[in-house]
């Protein structure tokens, strides 16, 4: 027999596994987290979660006439119990074992904070989008724990890509080995040969010694010398660079007012799933907003621009896909 | 007509992803300039040129370096070359290994020299304006990308290509 409780339907394993349930009224989110995985109500994602961790449940909802429910196992309502006090929830706990509460209600949209595109330095407004990046990577990360959507999955590694290109473009802008375009500036330059030098005259020296003064086999242990120590001193010249960059780029950092930018705080675990992830692009469209003003100054040849246009991209592509989560009938 | 060989696809399914690639470029400046961009057409064409990236790996490997890589690495390394030859050339006892190592030296400063001009060069040639202005709408563009794609489908014959180049007419 097929129950249809609601417009929303359940994925396709579910409704093989539900007992004839297909549908309910309540947009269903599939969730994993540990062994158990089940659709849910898309406002009890991250509490069924939290449940999961300690105990094991038999069914939910997020609205029964105002309240919420999780009826969990009998063997484990109270490890439940403790958890959702753990959320700060005021818990019912009724005769059949079932755990009511009532989910506050959501916080008033906040609008984002000033974003000081206008303050001039490109490491400063850099670092204020990296940190919006990151607040939307963490939000993304805790609040979609146990979604293997696809879309979630673009989602969470896009933003990740956005992060490496944020960061690969402000080291590049404060490096002493590379100039923007990457080619060696005099510093990378004289490092690299010195190096590869150094290799060289021991391969050529080598050489001369063994085969006793000989012109032609001092050039092939030179070159030899030369070939052997090049991809080492490439990696060698990344190393340090990297290295250098971020310790830079700290340093310029901490004499900026970090207080000054304050990334907006999003919203908890007890708001539902769609909420937060609205907010989450919210922040990623205000992190693109700066990305395009910054590029926008800067000679279209830098790597900075290309970098940030690999961010952008990016994190377009995240946002696209968590539209594309949202709208779809279930999650 | 015989059908076109595996490769002769992959340029083309690479030829596709380049026209996506080059339309993504456009749409996302001109939303960073307050212009009209379209967030979903910007994502999507994003992924369906790296599938039909993909899909050309899958019918025929890693695409070949370009033409002027290939020219501008064997000028390099010719450069190198002669640098060293010069160098050896003009001293008496070549040999000595601070000779071989000066000879090096100058091959790699000539090759580093034509590379930062090279690099320049082809720097401005990517950042120069169009010789055409783009042809057609967005839409449009977006329109003819696809019937290439939708186009070449029958005649991608590799199970896993064939299935990337689905999913990238779907994203398209």
């Amino acid at each position: 027999m097929v129950v249809e409780l609601g417009p929303y339907p359940l994925c396709g394993r579910c409704q093989e596994t539900n007992g004839g349930l297909v549908a309910t009224r309540h947009r269903q989110v599939h969730l994993r987290v540990a062994d158990q995985e089940a659709c849910v109500d898309q406002g009890l994602v991250d509490v069924v979660a939290a449940v999961w961790t300690v105990a094991s449940t038999r069914s939910c909802c997020q609205d029964d006439d105002g309240r919420a429910y999780v009826v969990p196992t009998a063997d484990t309502v109270d490890a439940a119990e403790a958890a959702l006090r753990g959320l700060g929830l005021d818990v019912e706990r009724t005769d059949g074992g079932v755990l009511r509460f009532a989910l506050p209600p959501p916080p008033p949209a906040e609008p984002l904070g000033h974003v000081p595109v206008d303050r001039g330095d490109f490491l400063d407004v850099l670092e204020a989008a990296r940190r919006l990046v990151d607040g939307a990577a963490e939000q993304l990360s805790t609040h979609t724990a146990g979604i293997g959507h696809p879309r979630m999955s673009e989602a969470r590694g896009q933003v990740a890509a956005a992060q490496s290109w944020l960061t690969a473009g402000m080291l590049r802008r404060v490096s002493i080995f590379r100039m923007s375009r990457g080619t060696l500036r005099p510093l990378g330059v004289l490092f690299q040969l010195a190096l590869l030098s150094a290799g060289c005259w021991v391969g050529a020296a080598l050489a001369r010694l063994v085969s006793d003064g000989s012109t032609a086999w001092s050039l092939v242990g030179g070159i030899a010398g030369l070939v052997a120590v090049m991809w080492p001193v490439v990696r060698l010249t990344n190393l340090a660079d990297d290295r250098t960059s971020r310790r830079r780029a700290a340093r310029i950092l901490r004499a900026y007012d970090a207080g000054a930018f304050v990334p907006p705080a999003l919203p908890g675990v007890l708001v539902a799933a769609d909420r937060r992830l609205d907010d989450v692009r919210t922040t990623i469209d205000a992190a693109r907003t700066i990305l395009g003003v910054v590029a926008l100054r800067l000679p279209p040849q830098a790597f900075e621009v290309r970098a940030l246009t690999e961010a952008d991209l990016a994190l377009c592509q995240a946002s696209d896909a968590i539209r594309i989560w949202l709208e779809a009938p279930r999650g | 007509m015989a059908d076109p060989k595996p490769y002769q696809v992959a340029a083309r399914l690479r030829a596709a992803a380049t026209r996506a690639r080059t339309l993504t470029g456009e749409l996302q400046r001109g939303s960073w300039s307050g212009g009209h961009g379209d967030d979903s057409t910007i994502a999507n064409l994003t992924r369906a040129a790296v599938l039909l990236d993909d899909a050309a790996k899958a019918l025929d490997g890693d695409a070949l370096p370009g033409r002027q890589f290939v020219i501008g690495s064997a000028v390099s390394t010719g450069l190198f070359a002669g640098g060293i030859a010069a160098v050896l050339a003009t001293v008496p006892d070549p040999g000595r290994p601070w000779v071989v190592v000066c000879a090096v030296v100058a091959g790699w400063v000539a090759a580093d020299i034509f590379g930062r001009w090279h690099d320049a060069a082809r720097a401005r040639r990517s950042t120069a304006a169009p010789d055409a202005p783009p042809d057609g709408s967005t839409d449009e563009r977006v329109g003819r990308i696809r019937a290439e794609v939708a186009e070449l489908l029958p005649a991608v014959r590799h199970k896993d290509a064939a299935e990337f180049v689905r999913v990238a007419l779907i994203w398209l």
